[in-house]
């Protein structure tokens, strides 16, 4: 009986103090206001496009990169003027920007006047299968309020002189040469982003579908 | 004895979670980095005069895509430890289910 009596006060005791304490604390406590971290997931929107062009001449008749699809007539010998330019959406995180060429027939068409900008990435590992081949631009892409229109990757096209009138593939009359622009954020990537485009470039699915 | 079976199975499917379903998450999480892509590109060249000479233009727009994401082999991991939990069960069932049998003969 003196025992439960003894717990029954300690508890009451106990039960005061608090009583007692919790106001004094209040008064004397104070908070900072909430720190509230929001994190935005970032992206990168990164577009390529090229100016129209005259299928019978192989020139250029717009004047702006605008279109996805251009068609030249095969000429042997014949320079025609193609000029994949990537444009980076507004407020895309700062990124570095990498444009991959599916070249089917590269002893038929040759990717001339690179622009001083871009640079030739090299497939130190042979990951990319023939034909392909990878251009970097030089600078990272800071994030802006604005989208941002690079300089083409090249000018121009060459169709060999020694091309006898058909392509030697599934088709004899049709042929196509492919780009993508393929964006990663320069963010910690500086060593690692080369390797990277390379590896996104070497899947056989980037040039399969649009 | 069923214990050190029970046991036995915990550590097996434990070695197999962290083999085929926490490694390949750790390592897929060391490479996410944020990256876009642009639809294609194309220049087709013909050698005949099509019926159609006009180019076709595409109405501009801009996309951000994931990655190529391969051809489901990524979902091998979960398929394979779905199938070794399986069998762990069934291993675990079979075991106590023979003790059960001697044990009433």
């Amino acid at each position: 009986m003196n025992r439960k009596a003894l717990i029954t006060g300690a508890a009451a005791a106990a039960l005061l103090t608090t009583c007692l304490l919790v106001p004094s604390f209040a008064f004397l406590s104070a908070k900072s206001p909430k720190v509230v971290n929001h994190f935005v997931s970032a992206l990168i929107a990164v577009d390529l496009k090229e100016t129209l062009v005259d299928p019978e001449t192989g020139k250029k008749t717009g004047t702006k990169p605008e279109v996805y699809e251009n068609t030249y007539l095969t000429v042997a010998g014949r320079t025609v003027d193609k000029d994949p330019t990537p444009i980076v959406m507004k407020n895309s995180t700062d990124c570095y920007i990498y444009v991959g060429v599916k070249n089917e027939y590269p002893d038929i068409f040759s990717i001339e006047d690179v622009n001083a900008e871009w640079t030739f990435v090299e497939d130190k590992d042979n990951k990319l299968e023939e034909g392909v081949t990878v251009y970097k631009y030089n600078a990272a892409v800071a994030k802006s309020d604005s989208d941002q229109q690079l300089s083409a990757v090249f000018e121009h096209v060459r169709i060999s002189e020694n091309f006898d009138g058909k392509f030697h593939g599934a088709s004899e009359t049709d042929s196509a040469i492919e780009a993508r622009a393929f964006a990663v954020q320069s963010e910690n990537t500086a060593a690692v982003s080369d390797g990277y485009a390379i590896d996104y470039f070497s899947s056989s699915e980037v040039f399969d579908k649009n | 004895m069923n214990r050190h079976k029970l046991r036995a199975a915990a550590i097996l499917v434990s070695v197999v979670l962290c083999f085929f379903v926490i490694s390949p998450m750790l390592i897929q999480g060391t490479s996410a980095y944020i990256i876009g892509q642009s639809h294609i590109c194309r220049a087709n060249f013909y050698t005949e005069q099509p019926e159609s000479s006009m180019p076709e233009s595409s109405v501009p727009e801009s996309s951000v895509e994931s990655p190529p994401t391969g051809d489901g082999s990524d979902k091998m991991p979960v398929m394979v430890m779905l199938l070794f939990s399986m069998l762990t069960i069934a291993a675990i069932w079979f075991s106590q289910h023979h003790d059960t049998e001697n044990q009433m003969n």
